[in-house]
């Protein structure tokens, strides 16, 4: 255990490293772009993984959580003149309220029919966003405000590079806090036996209720800064493709670790954007690579981190015997 | 009446054609117990495929068969990717299909292109008029097609031997490989059988709707809603869940709101989910502890 | 005193009755074992007293306070703990943690405190960890601690499942089936673990098919088949019971 607790810190310290670096490597406003859509993906995706990584619950709807928060709070910044960060938590705790009485009876199904019911509750908000015009502008999209905390601008790629990477650090310092933590013990053991969680005293339903709540104020926080970074917000955020993208970042990173939801989310975001030279093959090129990854790395890329740390392991004892 | 009339045909003609995605996804949920994402892709390339190979001048009647012998084909291909997949946990296996799906898409966006494409009707355009609501020619072979196609699959599998031994491999892989059934070959069968009929299903329905390389996303998902209606792993329950769905579907188009159209097959959904878990016609399960 | 009552409980599937108006009571400090042959109801009577399944009539009580129909995990609070037939373990999970999770009950366990690591959590875990581990070294796999559940033997987590049970020291421990699928080595040392249990002051009500275990450590006994109670005793009386002989043994074996 010990151990494992050193290479969490390494973890933090060597992201915070790259993070910092990472600004001189970027050469222009498109470049500032990627970088912190990877990031705000990122924290999404962390949430999302407490959901379907750690306690095994499938959702395939989170897109459009994401989009519809992060609709809250931008129309009532930009048509109510809300102050953005007020638009925000008030955001947060509407979808937290919707999230929490869908959660009741969409919980209830397992794996598949979970799937599936999420999928259909995603698409319907993501059918009603687009159009109730008169309130999103439609599928169009709409402008956004400006965004400041206290008065503070963020107008800036850099200070907007700084913010989604504070917020990425604390949200990996926070649940790696809570995986190995008793509450964590519980959401993993509800994916692993749901009998045992109950037979240990643990209120399975309010759990998942729990997580699925905060998943979605995670992912309404940064879908909220993303628009409010872009200055723009249309329907495809919380279409469904939205939602199977962000399944395939945790997936494809790895389901069930941290990292692999940070890795997962950095290259699905970015290797579009490395692929558009390929213009036209651009999706049949990436539906290959999910294939590819989901046939021989089904574990996700992190598991190669795995198969390194085996062998250092391996040579280690070789080396005390 | 003559309104009800008219929005029932509708519905009828793609409610079918949910009918067929529906019963392709639980012929292969049956047999393997793989959600398939990609089966609408498997409608839009029959429907693509048959109008370029018209367009390179090849006569209907070798157009459409190639067409699903490519559809076909893509099934087989699923297959050999589903089993060399070496982790088959439920999430990883509907990523490979989602991404086996966004592959098709990306393939027919440049094989073909993206634009809309339409076939003239197979058997003329004169409207026929029932009870004075009107139902093209096209339509009633949309349906007289699905039907065929379920009463042919109906016939295989509880009248045939091969039809026996695919219920017996989708009821217990391991029985069936002792009495001698080669599972491997059911399966694969199994699958280029779903792509086939969805295949069709968009060879007869381009005349209707035309066809472009994104319609198979939400045909593929309302399909599922259908087989889900209808109680997943049950064939006619899929069948009966896609004709219920597109009747419904065209109800709330024409008497409610056309924008909403598409929303009916998930809520539909959801209220199945929640009320009949099971679908209209499936069973319950339950586990020992 | 009993610690636990059953009365009168009943419970159909269908139209298949499992437990057909079965009554007994289990002293406190007793080891009470409930057999009968295979399909006979116990697993079924067992998962109605720990609150798995609901009891279509009949009454269940626990230090003279109603228990029908509370969910498994309240019971838990009233320190009413489990094992299982078909071994609910984590997997994905060190021995130690599913330990821990044990104590469950008995940790901070705030979404807040656990993000930001506050001192009650870390002391929390420290302190329970101690007490894991001692417990582990009492039945002896403490060298597993650290090792995934997924890696070890089906013997080793049979104990891993009772150590979690025993976590919170319940006054009250059902063991369902906790040998099966053990050989003679790993059943003795069961045995005696339970045995050591008992000396403590748990109530046992155990679960099991291996009858020279029964006898050996059990202080009362309630045969059931078909879903009724067919006979109940002391283990010596048991064994000479015709009933009881014919149940498990059939007809033919009375007259040899």
């Amino acid at each position: 255990m010990k151990n494992k607790g050193l290479f969490l810190d390494r973890g933090i310290v060597t992201t915070i490293v790259i993070l910092c670096v990472v600004p001189f490597i970027l050469q222009n406003s498109f470049h500032y772009e990627i970088a912190i859509m990877c990031m705000l993906n990122a924290v999404i995706c962390i949430g999302l993984n407490m959901l379907v990584g750690y306690t095994g619950q499938i959702s395939l709807g989170h897109g459009a959580f994401a989009g519809l928060g992060a609709y809250v709070a931008v129309i009532l910044s930009t048509t109510y003149e809300f102050d953005p960060v007020i638009s925000i938590l008030v955001a947060s705790v509407v979808l937290a309220v919707i999230a929490y009485f869908i959660s009741k009876p969409i919980l209830k199904l397992e794996g598949h029919y979970l799937a599936m019911g999420t999928l259909a509750v995603g698409i319907i908000i993501s059918i009603v966003l687009t159009n109730e015009d008169q309130l999103t502008g439609g599928p169009d999209g709409m402008g956004v405000s400006g965004f400041h905390i206290l008065g503070y601008v963020f107008e800036s790629d850099i200070q907007w590079y700084v913010l989604s990477a504070l917020l990425l650090v604390f949200s990996i310092w926070a649940l790696q806090n809570v995986v190995n933590s008793p509450f964590g013990r519980i959401l993993r053991c509800i994916r692993d036996s749901e009998t045992a969680a109950k037979a240990i005293g643990a209120d399975v339903p309010y759990y998942k209720t729990y997580v699925f709540v905060i998943s979605v104020v995670i992912a309404t926080v940064a879908g909220s800064l993303y628009s409010y970074y872009t200055g723009y917000i249309s329907p495809e955020e919380s279409g469904f493709m939205r939602s199977i993208e962000l399944i395939v970042m945790i997936v494809f990173g790895g389901l069930g670790r941290i990292y692999g939801a940070v890795i997962g989310a950095i290259i699905i975001t970015a290797l579009p954007q490395f692929l558009t030279f390929l213009h036209d093959y651009e999706h049949m090129v990436f539906g290959a690579i999910i294939i590819f990854v989901m046939i021989f790395m089904p574990k996700g890329l992190v598991s190669i981190f795995d198969t390194l740390q085996v062998k250092k392991k391996k040579e280690i004892t070789k080396d005390n015997s | 009446m003559v309104e009800l009339l008219q929005y029932s045909f509708g519905g009828l003609t793609v409610g079918f054609i949910y009918a067929l995605v529906g019963l392709g996804f639980t012929v292969i949920y049956n047999s393997s117990k793989i959600i398939n994402f990609s089966q609408g892709e498997f409608v839009m390339i029959g429907g693509m495929a048959a109008v370029f190979l018209s367009y390179a001048d090849f006569p209907f009647i070798l157009a459409f068969p190639m067409a699903i012998m490519l559809a076909s084909l893509l099934g087989y291909v699923l297959f050999k990717l589903v089993s060399i997949s070496s982790n088959s946990s439920v999430t990883s296996l509907i990523i490979l299909t989602l991404g086996y799906s966004i592959f098709i898409r990306g393939t027919a966006q440049v094989g073909f292109d993206k634009q809309m494409h339409t076939l003239p009707s197979f058997i003329g355009d004169t409207p026929i008029s029932i009870f004075g609501a009107t139902i093209t020619p096209q339509a009633i072979l949309v349906i007289g097609v699905s039907l065929f196609i379920v009463f042919a699959l109906y016939f295989i599998f509880n009248k045939t031997k091969l039809g026996k031994a695919m219920l017996a491999t989708a009821d217990n892989k391991s029985a069936a490989k002792l009495v001698g059934i080669s599972v491997k070959r059911i399966l694969i069968m199994n699958f280029m059988i779903a792509a086939s009929i969805a295949s069709i299903g968009g060879i007869v329905l381009t005349p209707i709707t035309s066809m472009n390389y994104e319609i198979g996303v939400m045909l593929g998902l309302k399909g599922f809603c259908a087989a889900i209606i209808g109680g997943i792993g049950n064939p006619f329950g899929a069948v009966l869940g896609g004709v219920i769905l597109g009747i419904l579907e065209s109800f709330v188009a024409g008497y409610i709101s056309s924008e909403y159209k598409d929303a009916v097959a998930f809520i539909v959904l959801l209220l199945i989910l929640f009320f009949f878990p099971g679908g209209l016609f499936g069973s319950k399960k339950s586990s020992r502890v | 005193m009993s610690l636990l009552k059953i009365d009168g409980i009943c419970k159909s599937f269908g139209g298949l009755k499992a437990v057909d108006n079965i009554s007994f009571e289990v002293k406190e400090g007793n080891i009470h074992a409930l057999i009968g042959p295979n399909g006979a109801g116990k697993t079924t009577l067992v998962n109605m007293i720990s609150g798995i399944y609901s009891v279509d009539s009949g009454e269940i009580y626990f230090n003279d306070e109603k228990i029908t129909n509370v969910p498994t995990h309240k019971l838990v609070n009233k320190h009413i703990m489990r094992t299982f037939q078909n071994l609910e373990i984590c997997e994905n999970m060190t021995v130690m943690e599913n330990i821990l999770l044990g104590f469950n009950i008995n940790m901070n366990k705030s979404l807040l405190k656990c993000s930001f690591q506050f001192e009650s959590i870390l002391d929390d875990e420290e302190k329970f960890t101690h007490i894991a581990l001692s417990h582990l070294k009492r039945v002896g796999i403490e060298e597993h601690a650290y090792s995934l559940c997924s890696d070890l033997s089906y013997g080793i987590l049979k104990k891993v499942e009772i150590v979690r049970a025993l976590a919170i020291n319940p006054k009250l421990l059902l063991l369902d089936e906790p040998v099966a699928g053990l050989n003679g080595t790993e059943t003795a040392e069961i045995a005696v673990i339970i045995k050591e249990i008992a000396a403590q002051g748990v109530t046992v009500l155990l679960i099991e098919h291996d009858m020279k275990m029964i006898m050996n450590i059990s202080d009362n006994i309630t045969v059931v088949n078909f879903g009724v109670k067919l006979a109940e005793g002391i283990p010596s009386e048991i064994a000479s019971n015709p009933e009881v002989i014919k149940a498990y043994l059939g007809e033919g074996s009375l007259h040899e």
